[in-house]
């Protein structure tokens, strides 16, 4: 496993939120995980994101993990 | 714990619960007190005068020790006989120090293993507090318990053998007395048994580690 410090993964969903007009508990309800789990995504501290999380989340937004996920320079 | 739609996590309910936990630590407590009274105290206030000291050591002999006959020759009437064995009790009547010391060392040293045995199971029970026992020193405390287990299986028959020899050293005895150590392979197969545990732990703790953060 490549070392933590080599992440550099950026989360957009407090943009794609704004974006839709809707709020973080209204998609942890719609994906139905929980708010503080949906919160560590949307802070970036999350360290990893299981696909049918990503593909609940893309579906709600109706976007593509591209929209969602970016990697910042250095 | 189970998985739902959407990858949250939840937990079942526990069977375990925090008053199991206090009572598994109060066991582990009383274990150690006992083992500490009865196999360290004693036996050291025995050495050193104030308590009736240990007297007798089990041995094995090369023959019979018995003057041949006195049993089997009770029982011939019946049509029994009674093979010899080659155990005996090695009885001190009026052991000196150093004879008290030789005689009570094996079971303070097993006793002491017992101890820290008692000591890293109490500490792994402690973790089970913060509901968390899959941790990497949990993994270090089992694999040193499983070491300990593996170095006594041979330590104690050796210590046992030799502190005899030493007793009977420069005696008549000597000569009836062989250097005998006896290991037990169910002890050797625990220390295996508990060191594959303790692999279980590191590798469990590992995929803990690997799926904190994952949302």
């Amino acid at each position: 496993m490549p070392p933590e410090d080599e992440h550099r993964v950026q989360v957009h969903l407090d943009r794609l939120l704004a974006e839709r007009g809707m709020t973080l508990s209204e998609l942890a309800a719609r994906v139905g995980i929980t708010v503080v789990n949906l919160s560590v995504l949307k802070n970036d501290r999350a360290k990893a994101i299981r696909f049918s999380t990503l593909t609940a989340i893309c579906r709600e937004l109706d976007c593509q993990p591209g929209d969602l996920l970016s990697v910042r320079d250095h | 714990m189970r998985t739902v739609e959407g990858g949250e996590t939840v937990r079942g309910k526990s069977w375990w619960s925090p008053t199991d936990s206090r009572l598994l630590e109060a066991v582990l407590v009383l274990a150690a007190a006992l083992v500490g009274l009865f196999g360290v105290l004693l036996p050291a206030l025995g050495v050193a005068g104030l308590v009736d000291p240990q007297d007798t050591r089990e041995t094995e002999t090369l023959t019979t020790t018995r003057v041949p006959g006195t049993v089997t020759d009770s029982v011939a009437g019946h049509g029994m006989t009674l093979a010899g064995t080659h155990h005996a009790d090695l009885v001190l009547a009026a052991p000196t120090a150093a004879q008290r010391l030789l005689l009570a060392l094996p079971d303070i040293v097993n006793s002491l293993f017992l101890l820290l045995v008692l000591a890293l199971l109490l500490k792994i029970a402690r973790t089970l507090r913060d509901g968390d026992v899959f941790v990497p020193v949990n993994a270090r405390r089992l694999s040193v318990i499983g070491l300990m287990v593996l170095v006594q299986t041979v330590v104690a028959p050796v210590l046992t053998a030799l502190t005899t020899q030493l007793l009977v050293r420069g005696t008549p005895l000597a000569e009836q007395v062989p250097f005998s150590a006896t290991f037990t392979g169910a002890y050797v197969l625990l220390a295996f048994l508990v060191l594959a545990l303790a692999e279980v732990f590191r590798r469990g703790a590992k995929l803990r580690a690997d799926t904190e953060g994952l949302v």
